[in-house]
């Protein structure tokens, strides 16, 4: 069974296989809850969202064909839950990690205070200092745009896959892909040599 | 949103796929032998691979928390999971997908709704209820207006001896064609209208009946008196017009013809089936009298091979009676009681001699097929006159609405052409109503009569007109004859105790008083009177001096006998 495909348990489960799920859920878990933490950006939300994804899949098994990818239907869910979610958490007050503690340019977030202790102390840092830098840069971009590249390099699916996903031409997931990097290569030009001394 | 690359080479625009190793090996290939010669195509696949580099380092996967990787999260996630049923079969999925879909769902139910209206409107059952109601009262009252009405030839060819009869009553009698049919129908008992002896009168035939009501004596115009036109189909409504040739109308069909014949279709379903049987085995044997009585009918001879010359007496009944007639020969009656001809013949009203047999031929026809040759006779009934209130009319009179009508009508002579041969069930009714009205407003005498005669005639008295009775038989001094009564009555449980109870206290009441007297009278006299003088007494005034309770009771009165209801 665990070789299966994930549209082979997915249709197992639909006729009533409950092991089948717990695979899909123990297979993708962990990539659905990074998507969905960069995007919502916030770590109980994504583990909220991440529990209502799996739950839509649940109540969606009856209505489950095999026709697209597995990942595509997850991922459609998911994505969905995030804009959903997204939407409600701009009018929410709560603190992000990843939200400038302050108005300034490159004023450290939650996040970097939280204690890291991967590296040496000046590794620390630079490391610190061009994760805050990428993460600002990912911020950054649009909201098209960043869920594209979330989707690529966090969820790591593929273009045709994201262009189903979100509903537009792959090519059009390419371009914005393409925007996207290159704003993020404009960002680490600063950190050049940080970048390549982390490397 | 549409964003263009500023690559020129169609290779160029791999540089993505390239980098996060989308592209097959053929285009991998075909890519690298791209890239040495494509400086940008170099840069950035550099600058992406370093950005993917420093993504990847700066954004490490994060485990999810233990409660979603196993705890509570988990767990609730695999129990709803769990908790959900299979889908059970292929068949029901279209059904299920339009349920899920609340457009679809919208969509199904309209082309339901819409699909079974649009047959029920192209079958043309459909109409607006309003107007379908209206459509219907407008035929009521057409119809009504038809029975209520005499149609305009019929006021040209009404004779100054037409009788009113109801539309419903000619209704009623012509259902069967016999005389008897309809009541024995509606009673639900088995008994046989049948044509006993005739004898042609003058230019009258005279026709000895037996109906439930009693043996009834029916006197009808011959021929040449009758009706010219043969064919003459009444009107359904009840008002006949005759004058007007009308062509003839079908046979009734066997089956209806057997109803007609013996009535019993409503009571005993075994002697309809005998009647059916008997019927197939003699329509060949019809066929051919009836023909002759159809002659014989219209030349006002006997018709031959019938006993004591039944001049079609009973052909107008719908052609079953004159079958009766003759395959019976004699008159058979299955009445539970023989009852006096005479009797009845006397109590029977008057009637207008044409209108026993127009009744039938209109009612025959009512039924929608008409006797095969029968010659009904040119009556014109006109509306029914409205039922004076008792007390308007003379008490003199015999209460019913027959000897009312008859009285109205002058120029007829009473009880001597036409007798009532079928008084019907309404004219009961009446008589009953009127019986009541007596009762309650202190004319026992009158009322007596009345309930006597409806008792003698086997019809239904309720048990509250027999409280009426038995309170006025108790005022004249039939004590016996009223104990008697209310002792029925009692047995038979139909009327409340309070009923009773008043029946009972007034009785008595009355025998107290006559006890009463009797003991006054006891010591003056010393000599009982004998019993003869008593009944004499009584017969000459009931009323004023009620007899004792000893003294032998009226032989007409006390003669109870348990009505057939």
């Amino acid at each position: 069974m665990r070789d299966d495909s994930d549209e082979s348990l997915m249709l197992r489960y639909r006729d009533g296989d409950v092991r089948a799920f717990e695979l899909l859920v123990t297979r993708h878990r962990k990539a659905l809850f990074n998507f969905i933490l960069r995007f919502v950006r916030d770590t109980a939300q994504a583990e909220d969202v991440t529990q209502e994804t799996f739950l839509r899949l649940v109540k969606g098994a009856d209505a489950y064909e095999r026709q697209a990818k597995f990942t595509t239907w997850l991922y459609t869910i998911a994505r969905n839950l995030c804009v959903d979610a997204s939407r409600r958490g701009k009018h929410r007050k709560a603190a992000s990690l990843d939200a400038p503690l302050s108005d300034d340019d490159g004023a450290a977030s939650l996040l970097d205070l939280l204690p890291d202790g991967t590296a040496g102390v000046d590794r620390q840092a630079q490391s610190r200092e061009l994760g805050l830098r990428l993460r600002q840069a990912i911020e950054a971009l649009p909201d098209e745009q960043r869920e594209i590249f979330l989707l690529r390099e966090v969820a790591d699916l593929q273009f045709n896959e994201i262009a189903k996903v979100i509903g537009c031409s792959e090519n059009t997931v390419k371009s914005r892909m393409r925007y996207a990097l290159e704003k993020l290569r404009e960002a680490l030009e600063e950190y050049r040599d940080l970048a390549r001394a982390v490397q | 949103m549409s964003e263009t690359t500023t690559n020129t080479s169609p290779s160029c625009e791999l540089v993505l796929d390239y980098v996060y190793g989308e592209l097959d090996e053929a285009g991998k290939r075909a890519f690298e032998e791209h890239l040495p010669n494509c400086a940008r195509c170099q840069q950035e696949v550099k600058s992406f691979g370093r950005v993917r580099a420093a993504v990847k380092r700066v954004m490490p996967p994060v485990e999810p928390s233990a409660s979603l990787g196993g705890g509570a999260l988990h767990a609730q996630l695999m129990h709803a999971a769990a908790q959900r049923k299979p889908r059970r079969g292929v068949l029901l999925s279209f059904p299920r997908k339009i349920m899920q879909h609340p457009a679809l769902s919208a969509a199904a139910m309209f082309a339901i709704v819409g699909g079974a209206v649009a047959i029920n409107w192209s079958r043309g059952k459909m109409a607006m209820p309003a107007a379908e109601q209206a459509a219907e009262q407008a035929k009521h009252g057409e119809a009504d207006q038809q029975l209520d009405a005499p149609k305009p030839t019929e006021v040209a060819t009404a004779t100054p001896k037409a009788e009113p009869m109801p539309a419903s009553k000619s209704k009623e009698q012509g259902n069967a064609g016999g005389l008897g049919s309809v009541q024995g129908v509606k009673g639900g008992g088995a008994m046989a209208a049948s044509a006993g002896e005739e004898g042609a009168v003058g230019d009258k035939t005279k026709i000895a009946l037996q109906t439930p009501n009693g043996p009834m004596t029916v006197e009808r115009p011959t021929a040449h008196h009758a009706a010219p036109a043969p064919n003459a189909a009444p009107a359904s409504t009840g008002a006949v017009a005759a004058a007007v040739p009308k062509p003839a109308k079908k046979a009734a069909p066997p089956r209806m013809k057997s109803i007609a014949l013996d009535g019993k279709l409503g009571g005993k379903r075994e002697a309809f089936d005998d009647s059916l049987a008997a019927n197939d085995l003699a329509k060949d044997r019809d066929v051919a009298a009836k023909a002759k009585n159809e002659e014989a009918r219209a030349d006002n001879k006997p018709a031959p091979g019938k006993p004591d010359g039944v001049a079609g007496g009973v052909v107008y009944g719908a052609g079953g009676g004159g079958r009766a007639a003759e395959r019976n020969g004699n008159v058979k009656s299955s009445a539970p009681e023989e009852i006096s001809q005479d009797a009845v013949a006397e109590k029977a009203p008057a009637r207008d001699e044409d209108a026993a047999p127009q009744r039938k031929t209109s009612t025959s026809s009512s039924r929608g097929y008409a006797a095969p040759a029968s010659p009904p006779p040119t009556v014109t009934m006109s509306e029914p006159t409205a039922m004076p209130p008792p007390a308007a009319s003379t008490p003199s009179s015999r209460q019913g609405t027959y000897r009312m009508q008859t009285q109205a009508a002058p120029s007829q002579p009473v009880g001597s052409s036409v007798q009532k041969p079928n008084a019907g069930l309404r004219s009961y009714d009446v008589l009953r109503k009127q019986a009541d009205e007596y009762a309650k407003s202190g004319r026992c005498d009158e009322a007596n009569k009345i309930y006597q005669e409806i008792e003698n005639a086997k019809q239904y008295i309720t048990p509250t007109e027999r409280v009426y009775w038995i309170r006025c038989l108790t005022q004249k001094g039939h004590e016996q004859e009223a104990q008697q009564r209310l002792d029925e009555l009692k047995s038979e449980k139909r009327v409340t105790n309070a009923q009773i109870q008043d029946a009972e206290k007034e009785l008595n009441q009355k025998r107290r008083s006559v006890d009463a007297k009797k003991a006054k009278k006891a010591p003056a006299d010393r000599a009982p009177a004998p019993a003869a003088t008593e009944v004499q007494q009584q017969r000459r005034a009931p009323a004023e001096a009620p007899p004792a309770q000893a003294s032998p009771p009226d032989s007409t009165n006390t003669k109870v006998t348990k009505p057939a209801y």
